[in-house]
């Protein structure tokens, strides 16, 4: 278990970052409605903030050396989207300064983990 | 955290719509598609994650300070040109089961809404992964 023991580091981390993430609406109910209160938006990006810088140095350097989680299909999104050339690049502020992007998504598009948050704006 | 894991090569972050709470999820997730086509997606998902303003008007003023094409951006959003993209994202989300936000998969695997489930999603997986070798 302790050669994975960055998969649970990884997995703090992202249950935190993603519960202080101002991008998620509240839980709802059959009928796709809200049943829960929300966080105010701009708490929870300083919130996201904090937690990224806080541990971003206690996973650094941790899972470059670990192994990967095994590859398994790709959820895919639905729709096209025309030129996509313009649509990509490499990200000039905040905390993903520096890495590429291509529309929704930010990374190595051969990365091994794929790591899909669903959320709304809302 | 995610940033981090992204920077190493190891693992790749994507967003995807969820349109839980009618009007303004629609919009907003159709401001961030129009966004995107001019390179600007990412800004406008920072925008939507620090305000509660979804209006048409809140979307183009937001274009505008980012030096977009206001005219192009404003026929996106008011054609609604991505709103097959962005409901065809919640329709899969739910057909795979999800419904509450802010839900994250990894690997396809899981859905994981708060740290506690999380952390046992990995420790599962961790665990899977040592017996297999």
């Amino acid at each position: 278990m302790g050669r994975y023991r960055w998969l649970v580091v990884l997995a703090l981390g992202m249950g935190m970052a993603v519960a202080a993430c101002g991008s998620g609406g509240g839980p709802v109910d059959q009928d796709g409605q809200p049943v829960s209160t929300e966080t105010p938006r701009s708490e929870r990006a300083e919130r996201e903030a904090t937690i990224m810088e806080q541990q971003a140095q206690q996973v650094a350097g941790q899972t470059a050396q670990d192994e990967p989680v095994p590859d398994t299909p790709i959820e895919s999104g639905a729709g096209e989207v025309e030129d996509e050339a313009a649509a990509s690049g490499v990200i000039d502020f905040g905390h993903r300064e520096g890495l590429p992007f291509a529309r929704n998504v930010v990374g190595d598009p051969d990365a091994p983990v794929v790591i899909v948050e669903y959320s709304d704006f809302q | 955290m995610i940033e981090e894991l992204v920077r190493t090569g190891l693992a790749r972050f994507e967003y995807r719509h969820i349109l839980n709470h009618g009007p303004p999820s629609v919009a907003a997730a159709l401001a961030t598609e129009c966004g995107g086509d001019q390179g600007k997606w990412w800004d406008f998902h920072d925008h939507y994650m620090t305000t509660q303003d979804f209006s048409r008007e809140g979307a183009v003023a937001l274009a505008a300070s980012l030096s977009l094409d206001t005219d192009q951006f404003a026929q996106c959003f008011d054609d609604q040109t991505h709103l097959e993209l962005v409901e065809g994202q919640h329709r899969a989300a739910a057909e795979a089961g999800v419904s509450r936000t802010p839900t994250v998969r990894i690997n396809g695997e899981g859905a994981a809404v708060v740290a506690d489930a999380l952390i046992d999603q990995v420790m599962a997986l961790a665990a899977e992964l040592e017996a297999e070798g």
